[in-house]
């Protein structure tokens, strides 16, 4: 993604992972939330020492709208809704503040619960 | 003429299936089902998408808080494969029907001395009361299978 500075001196350019970093700290602020989803069974690539796949996919589609999908464990006793719309809400906040862009899509893919 | 299996055969097929869960595990975001459920937020900022093995997990707990239940019994020794990489499949089963009607079944092992039909109604209404106060939705049924009393 690029953003142009208003001095015109050049541009700035933002990478997925620095996207995918934020949104992952801004849902582990939420309460409920229990971790990342981030495990693979038979790491193979790791120890041949390719990178590990990333769990959280970022998109950026024509005239640069973001879309992000991030799994997500929850903990027992929780409701589900209620924390899938605050963690919407936190990452939307959060890249508003730290970009000045707001991101189209949002996708929460619960994949666990643990105690 | 025999064909006789040499080291170089065994060590082909190793790598092979190497091979092979290594393409699985790239592949992997990509193959697992998912159940989308409706649950649209206020805010239109995106889907939410909850996974079967999720909704298996909050049964299991909520199941296991009962007294009189031993364990839940283990799936099949096959899918002992699918587990590394990582397609679990537990022993419980999740429907998903039209209109979003879950079915839940549960195979249990109970402790010896415990009325089955008692512990049966238990486990059916904690598992009833904590999946929709997870999920704001009411299963329509919950299937309870006494596998065995240890």
């Amino acid at each position: 993604m690029d953003v142009h500075s208003k001095i015109d001196l050049g541009y700035v350019k933002i990478h997925k992972d620095v996207l995918s970093s934020i949104a992952a700290t801004a849902a582990m602020e939420v309460e409920g939330v229990k971790q990342i989803y981030n495990k693979t069974g038979l790491d193979i690539g790791e120890l041949i020492g390719i990178r590990s796949i990333k769990r959280i996919l970022v998109d950026f589609g024509k005239n640069d709208e973001i879309s992000i999908e991030i799994p997500i464990i929850v903990k027992y006793g929780y409701n589900i809704p209620e924390i899938a719309e605050h963690a919407q809400e936190n990452i939307r906040s959060a890249i508003e503040k730290m970009l000045d862009k707001t991101p189209k899509e949002i996708n929460i893919n619960i994949r666990g619960i643990e105690k | 003429m025999k064909i006789v299996p040499t080291l170089g055969l065994i060590f082909n097929v190793i790598i092979f299936v190497l091979l092979v869960i290594f393409i699985i595990n790239i592949l992997n975001p990509y193959l697992i089902p998912n159940i989308q459920n409706r649950l649209q937020p206020k805010l239109d900022l995106g889907l939410v998408k909850i996974d079967r093995n999720a909704i298996a997990s909050i049964a299991a707990i909520a199941a296991m808080e009962i007294e009189g239940v031993k364990q839940i019994s283990q799936p099949r020794k096959i899918f002992i494969i699918f587990e590394l990489v990582e397609f679990k499949r537990t022993a419980i089963d999740v429907e998903l029907k039209k209109d979003d009607e879950l079915v839940l079944d549960i195979p249990l092992i109970i402790k010896y001395g415990f009325s089955a039909y008692d512990v049966a109604e238990q486990v059916r209404e904690n598992v009833k009361k904590t999946v929709e106060k997870m999920l704001n939705k009411t299963p329509r049924e919950v299937n309870i299978i006494i596998c065995g009393i240890e």
